[in-house]
């Protein structure tokens, strides 16, 4: 009797929305799914419900005043939206950046790698249906952001650069707190690694799945750790190299088959993983060699910038956050185009979903760490 | 390798085709290319100059015209020049890149979507940030929004206005009482009270 309603009905693919209102999307973010039972035949990533127009409010706002809104389009990684509108704008305005500021900027932008990668982390386990490494992530988070309040007065959004160097310096006994915690951090990394990465149902869920090859990843333009997973050694702070990382020495980390092959969703964890650890080290020999000197430059509030268009980009924890800055004289910007990781994460979904099954999905959805407001902006 | 450079080696393999080196006051230099010749200058990019990586495509409306601005990387030789090329606003149709950059795919539906720029061979050129039935280009700079959407009013009250009618009906502060604006500021008398200080200090 049921093989024979099988024979006469047949099986069909259904059309399933996952989300907007999904857990796993990290944020507003629809994937229109055609299933054949549970495997995905085909995907359509539906974006734009967090589409707050940046772009076009930094045409009315003016320079300084647009700073703040930088934070709002990578609300996990404030302080590079921050640093790529700020070194676009000083670029036109050919300002050059005190020596001190520019270690105060490096110093807060490797933090703030650090809150967001473990964030990354710690979703990717929940995602995954462990909860317990999420709330470790979120603890030693919260002792980072409690330093982040000390740097900026902020603990998300933090509004901390100003054009020609930061709003305001360390106050006194910070250096000293930062070194404290980076010590702190290097025991939390092994215990992190303990109690999930080496979990063999984890890896299991990670190894082999979704992976992009080198190619594939260039061709779509990935950046960050989800191209240097796919095994290309790339990070702009060293190969176009800009404030002063030259300075400091770190290993740009690039993905090997740590457990499966190059390219899966576990080589993307463990970059990031890895990642945290090399950041810790920027910030040490920052704060060690943390030089004495202005923290800002002298400048109108609100400076008139000369006519010219300029691309400029640092490498946020995303990958590369872009600011194409298109200046016509006046102090507002005639047009800004951000370009932003998670954009280009997105769009190489449906050439590399087919096949997988969704809880597959799940899983490189997390590996790949996309954030909603900052595919939309 | 520099713009210039880019740009000399472009002109000597390509002697029959307009290419000029521009840039403004500040900022970075771009080759200029026109619309039909675009796709066999990137080819020869690409292929030849190792500029494999497009790391932005944007549009921008210049008023008659409308410019779309490419960001083209090299990742193993690690240099960078942008290419721009602009088309008429009437009739902006532009080559996709979607064959030579696949990366362009979504980067060329947004700049159709805010700006308007049709691209030719695009295979699934359809809105990405704004909702499919949306009219118009959000990002022109002649662009009125509509009135409302599906009853959605799309008009702002008029924010100066605002202020204005607020400051006229706003009561002066009267001695002794507490009045809206002293709502979540520190009583007077007890700025001493190092409780109240911020940690910071």
């Amino acid at each position: 009797m049921t093989k024979l309603m099988i024979e006469t009905l047949g099986t069909e693919s259904t059309v399933v929305n996952m989300g907007p209102q999904h857990p796993s999307t990290h944020g507003v973010i629809s994937l229109r799914l055609q299933l054949k039972g549970e495997v995905i035949e085909a995907i359509d990533p539906n974006v734009g419900y967090l589409h707050r127009s940046i772009e076009k409010i930094s045409e009315l706002t003016q320079y300084t005043g647009f700073i703040p809104y930088t934070d709002r389009v990578d609300y996990l990684s404030a302080m590079f939206g921050n640093q790529a509108w700020c070194m676009a704008v000083e670029k036109l305005l050919g300002i050059q950046v005190p020596r001190r500021a520019e270690y105060l900027r490096v110093i807060a932008c490797e933090l703030n790698r650090i809150i967001n990668h473990l964030i990354a982390c710690g979703t990717m386990a929940m995602d995954l249906g462990a909860f317990t490494p999420f709330l470790h992530g979120i603890r030693e988070r919260e002792k980072v952001n409690d330093i982040m309040e000390k740097i900026c007065g902020a603990r998300l959004n933090y509004n901390y650069m100003r054009f020609g160097g930061v709003s305001r310096d360390f106050i006194r006994g910070l250096d000293k707190e930062i070194l404290a915690f980076v010590d702190r951090f290097k025991k939390f990394l092994p215990e992190f690694n303990r109690l999930i990465t080496g979990n063999e149902i984890f890896e299991k869920r990670l190894i082999h799945i979704g992976v992009i090859s080198p190619e594939l990843a260039i061709a779509y333009g990935l950046g960050g750790p989800n191209l240097r997973a796919s095994g290309i050694d790339f990070d702009l702070r060293r190969d176009f190299p800009y404030s002063v990382y030259p300075e400091f020495k770190f290993r740009v980390v690039t993905g090997e088959g740590y457990r499966g092959e190059v390219g899966d969703s576990f080589a993307r964890y463990m970059v990031r993983i890895e990642e945290m650890e090399e950041s810790a080290k920027i910030i040490r020999q920052a704060i060690e060699g943390l030089p004495e000197g202005d923290y800002q430059t002298k400048l109108l509030r609100n400076p008139v910038v000369p006519a010219g268009e300029v691309y400029s980009h640092v490498e946020s924890t995303r990958g590369e956050m872009g600011f194409y800055v298109v200046s016509n004289g006046t102090d507002t910007a005639y047009r800004t185009k951000i370009r932003t990781g998670s954009f280009t994460a997105m769009s190489i979904l449906p050439k590399i979903v087919p096949g997988l099954m969704v809880a597959d999905l799940v899983a490189l959805f997390g590996s790949l760490d996309v954030v909603a407001p900052e595919v939309d902006r | 390798m520099t713009a210039g450079e880019v740009c000399s080696t472009l002109q000597n393999r390509l002697p029959e085709i307009k290419i000029e080196l521009q840039r403004g006051q500040v900022g970075d230099p771009w080759i200029l290319v026109q619309p039909a010749d675009l796709l066999t200058v990137l080819q020869i990019l690409k292929q030849d100059l190792g500029l494999n990586y497009l790391a932005c495509l944007s549009a921008i409306d210049y008023g008659t015209n409308l410019g779309v601005v490419y960001q083209l990387r090299s990742l193993s030789t690690k240099f960078e020049i942008m290419v721009k090329t602009l088309t008429s606003k009437n009739n902006p149709l532009v080559p996709s890149l979607t064959n030579l950059y696949p990366a362009a795919g979504w980067f060329e539906r947004e700049a159709y979507d805010l700006l308007g720029v049709n691209f030719q061979d695009h295979p699934d050129l359809r809105r990405i940030m704004m909702p499919e039935d949306w009219v118009g280009h959000p990002l022109r700079k002649d662009y009125q929004p509509p009135a409302e959407y599906h009853g959605i009013p799309c008009d702002r009250p008029d924010t100066h206005q605002l202020l204005q009618q607020l400051h006229i009906t706003q009561q002066p502060d009267k001695v002794g009482t507490t009045t809206t604006s002293e709502v979540g500021k520190t009583p007077a008398g007890n700025t001493d009270n190092p409780g109240s200080k911020s940690p910071l200090e």
